[in-house]
């Protein structure tokens, strides 16, 4: 008799502080309304803890679309300027205030990433601020790292499965050389191997 | 002698016990705030929907949902292509649409929802899969509306047909 494990198995979820978050938050303001691209999936405590701000949030699952369009549409296609169309579609007068990429960065390679920066860079204004997480560990979640904001300057950070896949460990001249259009507002090492970015359109 | 309802062509001598004063014709009244309508899950409906009780749609609907002073519930089986106006809307289902609500917004986590949420409240189970956006900076649009609480008062839920809706289009 052999037990069926399943082979997607949620790893506890760890409280973590986040202090790129507070560097955001710190330069948000409760008499003014945001727009927030969250380019993550839908989680019940971040919706709870925006709505204590005026903002309009954009929540677009963009890792998860990307995966599906890629393997029911066209598995052998890159993340193009086509794809990012269906995949982020706003039109050019939109405006963020800020965007909230999470991991996302350590899912594609350089390349990738400045097709999607440079599409992201569209709908950003001077001062536009873009949160971001990179890992320098040599193995990431074969999917993205769930955050839940808990309050400003704590989140969990929920790895939803135990599966494994290589990190492309983007370093961090390339990095600010991706994003070029963007100052880095400030950075922190995190103790597992996690570098978070505030960064800041030019 | 206790007056019945099947008396009523019939009504009792002013000796017999009296049925309470009615300020209107019965049937003329607008249900309850209890009662609600169903649209079951073999239902399919193409066009408008409009009345003046809480509704729970199982089946499917193309088109508009506008029940701005009830609360309107989709059900797990429920597929909604059309915006929702409601005061408490509650998704379990699958919408493709907006959702404005007066009070309340609530996606479950077997909701599946494309489109944009207008409420002053918005609650967001875990396992929801939502895309779109969540305007919580002011009050939603139905408020800004004139009200049409007089007319949800006395019309009961309305079928109009699809050539004569614009639904599906983006507020």
């Amino acid at each position: 008799m052999t037990l069926n494990v399943p082979r997607e198995t949620v790893v506890s979820p760890a409280v973590c502080k986040s202090l790129g978050l507070k560097a955001l938050l710190d330069t948000v303001r409760g008499d003014q309304s945001y727009s927030i691209l969250d380019l993550g999936p839908a989680l019940e405590e971040n919706v709870r803890f925006w709505s204590q701000f005026s903002c309009r949030l954009h929540i677009q699952d963009f890792y998860r679309s990307y995966r599906e369009r890629k393997a029911e549409i066209e598995p052998e296609e890159e993340l193009e300027e086509a794809a990012l169309s269906v995949l982020l579609p706003f039109s050019d007068e939109t405006v963020f205030d800020i965007i909230l990429a999470w991991d996302l960065f350590n899912y594609f390679d350089l390349q990738e990433l400045g097709v999607l920066v440079q599409r992201l860079s569209c709908w950003c204004r001077p001062g536009t601020k873009l949160f971001a997480l990179i890992s320098s560990l040599p193995n990431i979640s074969v999917s993205p790292t769930m955050f839940r904001i808990l309050n400003r300057e704590q989140m969990i950070h929920e790895i939803p499965t135990q599966e494994t896949r290589p990190c492309p460990r983007h370093q961090p001249r390339d990095i600010v050389r991706l994003m070029a259009r963007f100052t880095v507002s400030c950075s922190f090492l995190l103790r597992q191997g996690i570098q978070e970015y505030v960064f800041e359109f030019k | 002698m206790i007056w019945k309802k099947s008396d009523e062509d019939n009504p009792p001598s002013q000796t017999l016990i009296q049925p309470p004063p009615q300020t209107s014709a019965p049937r003329s009244q607008p249900p309850s705030a209890k009662e609600r309508a169903l649209i079951g899950s073999s239902i399919k409906i193409e066009g408008s929907l409009s009345g003046g009780e809480d509704l729970f749609v199982e089946g499917r609907v193309k088109g508009k949902i506008d029940l701005d002073q009830h609360n309107v519930t989709i059900g797990t089986t429920g597929r909604i292509k059309a915006d929702i106006q409601g005061q408490s809307i509650v998704v379990m289902g699958e919408v493709e649409g907006n959702l404005y609500g007066s009070e309340q917004i609530i996606l479950r986590k077997s909701s599946k929802v494309r489109g944009d949420l207008f409420s002053p409240r918005v609650s967001l189970e875990d396992g929801s899969d939502f895309k779109g956006s969540i305007d919580m900076t002011s009050k939603p649009a139905v408020e800004a509306k004139p009200s049409q609480k007089d007319i949800a008062a006395v019309k009961p839920l309305s079928y109009q047909a699809p050539k004569q809706d614009k639904s599906g289009e983006k507020v």
